[in-house]
């Protein structure tokens, strides 16, 4: 036992650097399967509320640019609006049924990293106002990412540019599907996986959501293809894709809630 | 609770307030990879008085990581480069002791020590505590490249705020 303690005492610094050091790496590892890692987030309330309080005082000082942003985003919708087919149509019936298939629920980003392996985005918005795990994240240019997590005031995403994200796209006008995946750590570039080598695809082609997940509708703007490459003895394509969106400077984004989803998952399953 | 230790807490707030309200939000660098993360905290660290014993620096250390890391929504990052930061500190301060020893009551600053000594003090550590950060995030040999660019380029300038930080506000 004296042993023990001598032990103890003269070599506790090296002991605890182990320990903690041991417990940090624990932490890094399971960051991305774990789900009870819920006060470590940044939608825990103290964090969250200080966060808020940053961001508040970012806006105001913001505003100028943020009215220029919201005049674009409504004349893109409203143009949207009056040029879609639905709005010609006679038939209430089919316009009603249309427009209540998606609500859209305004919200902000107030927390992000957009540097790291497993970037994240906290919204200003939780269950109260309607979000909740599993829809889909967009802003007026085009997709953003996925929710993940959802408290009553906070919501935690997983944008694009995470490595866990999987998004099923297509070409636009060519209709060959894939999937978008991410590496690290270029935040403005991904790239898609699972064309086949047949399919005729050229750089400049643009991506849009393929609309099979109960995520995103179908038709939303992704991207363009920058580079394609054919591995030899590879019957897919390796294709580099530019974002349209640019993640780092989005901050108001819309939350897709699909009202349809629980039929069509019951149907799928 | 003497006004050392005061001083200590009032230091930890100023310097982690900083961290996660001002350096956290400027990210620069260019086609779209950042290379310059701004990295402050480890002064708070580097400035703890020498007497302090090992075990309970390190403590300290991973505490501080952990708050940084909750902003940063980045748990066991900020926390495990900085423990490895306190432990190497004992080292560092062994190779660039002075002949006539250190009087073990200070911190060590530029106002104590001069400024070749701080400056050569801190850049050891900040640079050691980078790498270890960078390494842990990449986690893999994959990205190595961009590892080292990352932490020099973060280094250099994080290095100019600290340096900065402890001429200006002179913390005893």
């Amino acid at each position: 036992m004296r042993n023990l303690l001598l032990f103890l005492s003269k070599y506790n610094a090296i002991l605890i650097f182990a320990v903690l050091e041991t417990m940090s790496i624990y932490l890094i590892i399971n960051y991305n399967n774990k789900q009870n890692e819920i006060f470590l987030y940044s939608s825990n309330l103290l964090i969250g509320k200080i966060n808020k309080k940053r961001f508040d005082l970012e806006n105001y000082l913001n505003l100028n640019n943020k009215n220029e942003d919201l005049k674009r985003d409504n004349a893109y919708i409203f143009q949207k609006y009056f040029n879609s087919r639905y709005f010609k149509t006679d038939n209430s019936e089919i316009n009603d049924s249309l427009v209540s298939d998606y609500k859209i629920i305004p919200t902000s980003i107030c927390n992000k990293s957009i540097t790291h392996r497993n970037n994240r985005f906290t919204l200003d918005k939780g269950t109260i106002e309607g979000i909740d795990v599993g829809m889909g994240v967009i802003s007026s240019r085009g997709i953003v990412g996925v929710v993940r997590k959802a408290n009553e005031e906070f919501a935690s995403v997983i944008p694009l540019i995470n490595t866990i994200s999987r998004t099923s796209v297509m070409v636009k006008g060519k209709g060959y599907f894939g999937i978008l995946k991410w590496k690290p750590y270029d935040y403005k570039k991904t790239t898609l996986e699972e064309i086949p080598k047949h399919a005729n695809i050229i750089t400049g082609d643009t991506l849009i959501t393929s609309g099979f997940s109960t995520i995103f509708p179908k038709g939303l703007m992704v991207g363009t293809i920058t580079d394609i490459e054919l591995d030899r003895g590879s019957n897919y394509y390796n294709i580099s894709v530019s974002l349209i969106n640019d993640l780092a400077l989005v901050q108001d984004v819309y939350v897709i809630d699909y009202k349809k989803k629980g039929l069509k998952l019951e149907v799928e399953e | 609770m003497n006004t050392n230790t005061i001083n200590i807490i009032k230091r930890f707030f100023i310097i982690v307030l900083i961290q996660v309200l001002i350096l956290k939000q400027i990210n620069i660098g260019w086609g779209g990879f950042n290379y310059i993360h701004l990295f402050i905290y480890p002064l708070f660290i580097l400035l703890i008085p020498l007497k302090t014993k090992r075990f309970l620096l390190i403590l300290v250390a991973f505490i501080t990581g952990i708050i940084v890391d909750m902003f940063y929504d980045t748990p066991g990052l900020h926390a495990g480069s900085l423990v490895f930061m306190a432990y190497m500190r004992r080292y560092i301060l062994k190779f660039l002791e002075p002949v006539e020893g250190y009087n073990v009551d200070t911190s060590p600053t530029i106002w104590t020590f001069g400024l070749d000594w701080f400056l050569i003090y801190s850049s050891v550590l900040v640079f050691l505590n980078l790498l270890w950060y960078f390494s842990m995030e990449a986690f893999s040999f994959q990205y190595t490249s961009i590892v080292l660019l990352r932490t020099i380029f973060s280094f250099i300038f994080s290095e100019v705020i600290i340096v900065l930080y402890v001429a200006i506000l002179n913390p005893k």
